[in-house]
């Protein structure tokens, strides 16, 4: 006998599902089930996946979902076909979107609304009809019945029984098999499956306890009694329905009548509204794309018209000429309403893109692969990014909304997951591990996946001596590394929104997510197989500074202008030369810094080199050093085949770009684009090894029909294969690139400006604000600290200083911002008590504007204005002053040490506004031999130091040998030191550099110079005392 | 009146575990009714095994409840109900 499970729950029933999809459907397949359904609680977010892998394994996929209804009962909903598929979309819509966050409840309205197509089962315990019949009112549970038949029609609604071993289950089914008899409905045998096996039942109880926020040892009624609800085989089933033959017998029919309900391959993005009459859509794209070429290119020559041509003809003969006309108009109302914001990703392999002003990327001239972007063959759907400055981002997506209709238009979904850190805290909590152990536990965790915590115990120091790996955490870590990857939460995507041209609810299910914004129910990976297509409106807070930046500048009286910086400026590409790029985008990193120092940049090409080469990718496949090494002639440019010149020639022979690949793949063996990009995406997605060899024997045997050696076309694919995950396309890194430059060249020449408006933007970038202001500082501008009536909201600029702002000061924020800015306004505050008479505050606010310096122009006595503040009395205890008296006497009490108000500037701003912390360790370290940042390049090469700091942004980016190397900077008064902590050294003392927070360090080891930056290889690392 | 008694019996059964008699003080009972059956999972983080609980009656109308224990496979008489 067969079966088919119709009541199912995937880890998508977010913490009430333990069973991977993927080995769902593989134990379905293997048992001879010829369908399963999903049922999900509320949401079809597993639905794609579970489709796309039921098919692949040759079994039936049935869409559902387990609805709640208004009274909190259940009920198991399944799509018969693609309308069903609507109907469910337009009942989770409504659910969701019709009540508070994260309650969603269907009414009967809407059941009654969109019950065609639809089939239902009268659910599980908590169902409507099984709990009136276990309170005892049967009578209303058949009449109940008989209520969800007249909406969804006889032949579409079944008495849903599960044998699932509770107390009760024996006489539940029995009622609910009379009442079926007794209204003429079928039955349905089901499981309510949480998990594939009954071993899994642990997991899903402690996902359960994390749930209901309980621990194992309480009692809660949603933590299930027994291992019974998992994927049992057909034979199980029958054996436990034995007394119910027909209840298994009628899952089969059921799944005859679910037919595949999930269209995939639509087209769903909308025409675009704003065609000219007379007009196609294809045409106007082809007008403006030209008109575009003419602003760019002022005369036409046919190398251009012909790639616009070649590109406008693939863009329309795959049907996305609105797609790009959305786009166009998207970038088209931000420079009109002069948002700044730049194209990214591989759109910048499009001219017609360039043309458009959606990137600024001249792919004609870069002689970019449009490919790689879009091609016939791989017909898919076009990626397009584009940065906004990132206080500006949501007018534009509002123009979206606004011009498509609220009902077209949402924000694209994110799956938080479980990972290392998560899973060992939430799991740990529910097994009452203590609360402080698991804080300092976690804190040690790297960013890893949880089921690499073992490896990471392997492989981490810091980990191995934390004692995670006592025994007592064993089943801890097993139990995490079987929730890694399952779903936590939805949460909304940075940047992706998508446009449909229909209501968005006929096609995805939508809900709300924090904030109030609605999202989809699918991700960005999903929301495309069902013929929606992303736009990622990202916010960048770079774009912020840069405009800002730009603004004060002008505000001097100067001619500035962004868009026409020279892109040969000798002055900046020597301070790239150095390495000091500490704020410039893209290139700030320890390991950009030391590559700039080296690589002796010279032109814009070098940038995008340099932005694509410090890539996991890269590094891993063994080509920064040949190239450095070739880029300063040092070494000879060799290729391996003739045919690799034209390709590698920018690159010195070396593969750096995506694009490069498929030029390869396409020249070496002869694949063909559609082939080439499948090459390109494995890669880049690190997928099975497995697959990557299959690609690269078929490489091999092509290269050899194409005329080439098997041995050369081995080595050229070991090349590929060492590229392999996370390559950059070249078109992105030359969109990056260009940013990178013209900050640098801002920062060469405008420093306070730019450092100002980054300080008002952070967090942005590398580094905190603590370290941009030593490096501010390097470049000669002075830090100036909070003043009550020279500072403003964001930090300012005067000549060659930068005021520290009032939003700095820790607990500032609109409200108390607003108060003192418009009291400002009237005039300047002439004393502490002047401004409290104007400015109504909160004490903490005071407290922090006080210790902080804000009032030392005023009054230069601190501590007397904190004890001034209890006289002015306050207000119940709301903290809210209520200042009255305007007779503040200062009784007469010593001010803080000199030592005190550092470390009350530092916490309240984060800054060392006066000195730096380490100019008080100066005089003890000097005697004892310590170099400083500024004195260390007099040492020579090869002789041991000792150098002493503030750790900085300790990390272990993979290296090409897989052997650990963790890099850091030290901060001192005057700049940065980088270290180098190779393997040996990082077992012995990597425990001090990733634990929170990293005291302040003391390294000795070897100094080494290469080009023109200075590093240290560490050979003993302590705690600075 | 409900009484936790909670000791190792002797049990005869049949197919599925299904009890048919079990002797207590001394004397066979013969299980006239299986009433009810659930399964709990017990303690299982503490190394506790899964039991499968029968509620049974027998012809002079008591009322008890039994267990099997999945790991011992033993049997016991878990509660009377007076």
């Amino acid at each position: 006998m067969s079966f088919v499970h119709l009541h199912v729950h995937s880890p998508f029933s977010f913490l009430d599902g333990a069973g991977r999809i993927e080995e769902m459907v593989t134990s379905a397949s293997a048992a001879g089930m010829p369908s399963l359904a999903l049922t999900d609680h509320n949401n079809l977010c597993g639905a794609i996946l579970f489709s796309g892998l039921a098919k692949k394994a040759g079994i039936k996929p049935i869409t559902g979902v387990e609805i709640t209804l208004g009274d909190d009962s259940h009920l198991t909903l399944l799509a018969k076909n693609p309308d069903g598929y609507t109907n469910l979309c337009r009942i989770l819509s409504a659910a969701h979107l019709g009540n508070p966050r994260q309650t969603p409840r269907t009414t009967e309205e809407t059941l009654k609304a969109y019950s065609s197509n639809l089939a239902a089962l009268s659910g599980c315990r908590k169902g409507r009809i099984p709990r009136l019949i276990l309170k005892g009112n049967y009578r209303v549970a058949e009449e109940t019945a008989q209520t969800f038949a007249d909406i969804f029609g006889r032949e579409n609604f079944f008495i849903e029984m599960q044998q699932d071993f509770l107390p009760g289950s024996r006489f539940l089914n029995r009622a609910l098999d009379n009442l079926a008899s007794h209204r003429r409905l079928k039955t349905a045998a089901t499981n309510n499956v949480h998990y594939v096996t009954k071993e899994q039942f642990k997991i899903h109880d402690l996902l359960t306890c994390v749930r209901t926020l309980t621990k194992l040892e309480e009692i809660h009624p949603e933590r299930r009694l027994n291992a019974e609800n998992y994927l049992k085989s057909p034979a199980e089933m029958a054996q436990i329905f034995g007394d119910y033959p027909q209840a298994v017998t009628n899952t089969l029919a059921i799944a005859e009548m679910c037919q595949p309900a999930l269209e995939t391959g639509n087209r769903l993005f909308p025409a675009f509204p704003d065609i000219p009459p007379g007009e196609t859509a294809a045409g106007y794209l082809r007008k403006l794309t030209f008109k575009g070429a003419r602003e760019r290119y002022r005369y036409l020559p046919r190398q251009v018209t012909s790639r616009l041509d070649h590109e406008l003809d693939i863009i329309c003969r795959l049907g996305f000429e609105d797609y790009f006309l959305l786009v166009w108009d998207a970038a088209n109302y931000a420079r009109r309403e002069k948002i700044r914001y730049a194209g990214r990703g591989s759109a910048a392999d499009s001219a017609v893109a360039y043309c458009l002003y959606i990137t600024e990327v001249d792919s004609i001239a870069r002689n970019l692969l449009f490919e790689r972007f879009m091609s016939l063959e791989r017909a898919q759907t076009p990626d397009i990014d584009i940065d906004f400055d990132s206080r500006h981002r949501d007018r534009v997506s509002a123009y979206l909304y606004k011009k498509y209709g609220a009902d077209r238009v949402a924000t694209v979904c994110t799956y938080n997951t479980f990972r290392a850190r998560s899973a060992f805290r939430d799991l740990a909590k529910a097994m009452d591990f203590p609360a402080a152990e698991i804080d300092r536990l976690a804190k040690k965790l790297p960013y890893i996946q949880a089921d690499q915590i073992d490896l990471a115990v392997e492989r981490f120091p810091e980990l191995r001596e934390s004692g995670i790996d006592a025994p007592g955490f064993r089943d801890l870590l097993d139990y995490c590394a079987a929730v890694s990857g399952f779903p936590r939460f939805i949460g909304t995507h940075l940047g992706g929104i998508v446009v449909s041209r229909c209501p968005l609810s006929d096609v995805t299910p939508l809900q709300e997510a924090a904030k109030g914004i609605v999202v989809t129910q699918y991700d960005k990976e999903f929301i495309e197989d069902i013929g929606l297509v992303k736009l990622d409106l990202l916010s960048l807070r770079t774009m912020a500074a840069i405009e800002d930046t730009t603004l004060t500048i002008r505000e001097t009286g100067s001619s500035f202008d962004y868009e026409t910086i020279p892109l040969d400026d000798k002055a900046t590409f020597a301070m790239l030369n150095k390495g000091e790029t500490i704020g410039v985008f893209q290139l700030e990193s320890p390991a950009q810094r030391a590559l700039q120092s080296r690589l002796g940049a010279s032109e814009m090409e070098d940038i995008i080199a340099s932005v694509a080469i410090i890539r996991p990718g890269p590094i891993k496949g063994n080509m920064v050093e040949p190239f450095i090494a070739r880029r300063q002639g040092k070494e000879p440019v060799t290729y391996l085949h003739p045919k690799l010149e034209p390709i590698l020639k920018k690159t010195y022979g070396v593969v750096l770009f995506q694009e490069q690949v498929i030029e390869i793949a396409t020249a070496i063996a002869g694949f063909t684009p559609g082939e080439a990009d499948h090459l390109r995406r494995v890669m880049t997605h690190a997928r099975s090894h497995r697959e990557m060899a299959g690609i690269g024997a078929d490489f091999i045997k092509k290269a050899a029909a194409n005329g080439v050696s098997t041995e050369v076309a081995e080595t050229i694919f070991s090349y590929i294969t060492g590229y392999a995950s996370y390559g950059f396309c070249e078109a992105h890194a030359a969109a990056f690139a260009t940013t990178a430059y013209k900050t640098a060249y801002i920062i060469k020449h405008y420093p306070a400006h730019f450092f100002a408006s980054v300080l008002s933007h952070q967090p942005m970038g590398f580094y905190d604000s603590n370290t941009l202001c030593v490096e501010a500082r390097r470049r000669g501008v002075t830090i100036l600290p909070p003043d009550i009536n020279l500072s403003r909201e964001c930090f300012t600029v005067d000549a060659n200083t930068i005021r520290i702002s009032l939003r700095q000061i820790k607990g500032v924020k609109d409200n108390s911002l607003e108060k003192i800015l418009t009291a400002r306004e009237k005039g300047p505050f002439k004393s502490f008590d002047d401004f409290l008479k104007r400015v109504h505050t909160d004490r903490n606010v005071l407290e922090n504007l006080i210790c902080c310096g804000a009032f030392d122009s005023l009054h230069s006595n601190r501590k007397q204005l904190l004890w001034a503040i209890p006289a002015t009395g306050s207000k119940g205890n709301t903290g809210e002053l209520s200042l009255t008296d305007n007779t503040v006497t200062l009784p007469p009490v010593p001010d803080f040490t000199p030592q005190e108000k550092f470390n009350m500037e530092y916490e309240i701003l984060g800054i060392d506004v006066t000195s730096h912390f380490m100019s008080h360790w100066r005089s003890r370290l000097n005697p004892r031999g310590f170099l400083n940042s500024m004195n260390l390049a007099a040492a020579k090469t090869g002789s041991p130091v000792k150098v002493a700091g503030l750790p900085v942004r300790p990390h272990r980016p993979p290296t090409r040998t897989g052997k650990i190397a963790a890099f850091f900077s030290l901060e001192d008064e005057f700049g940065l030191i980088d270290i180098t902590v190779f393997e040996k050294t990082y077992q012995e003392f990597g425990k001090l550099l990733f634990t929170r927070p990293v005291p302040p360090l003391q390294v000795w080891g070897t100094l080494q110079q290469r080009g023109n930056g200075f590093s240290i290889i560490a050979r003993k690392i302590f705690r600075l005392q | 009146m409900v009484k936790l008694i909670n000791k190792n019996i002797e049990m005869e059964y049949g197919i599925n575990n299904t009890p048919l008699a079990f002797r207590i003080n001394g004397k066979w009972l013969p299980v006239s009714q299986v009433l009810d059956i659930w399964k709990d999972t017990g303690i299982w983080w503490d190394g506790e095994s899964e039991k499968t609980f029968y509620r049974v009656n027998t012809p002079e109308g008591s009322l008890f409840e039994l267990y099997r224990d999945s790991v011992s496979r033993s049997w016991f008489l878990y509660r009377v109900y007076d």
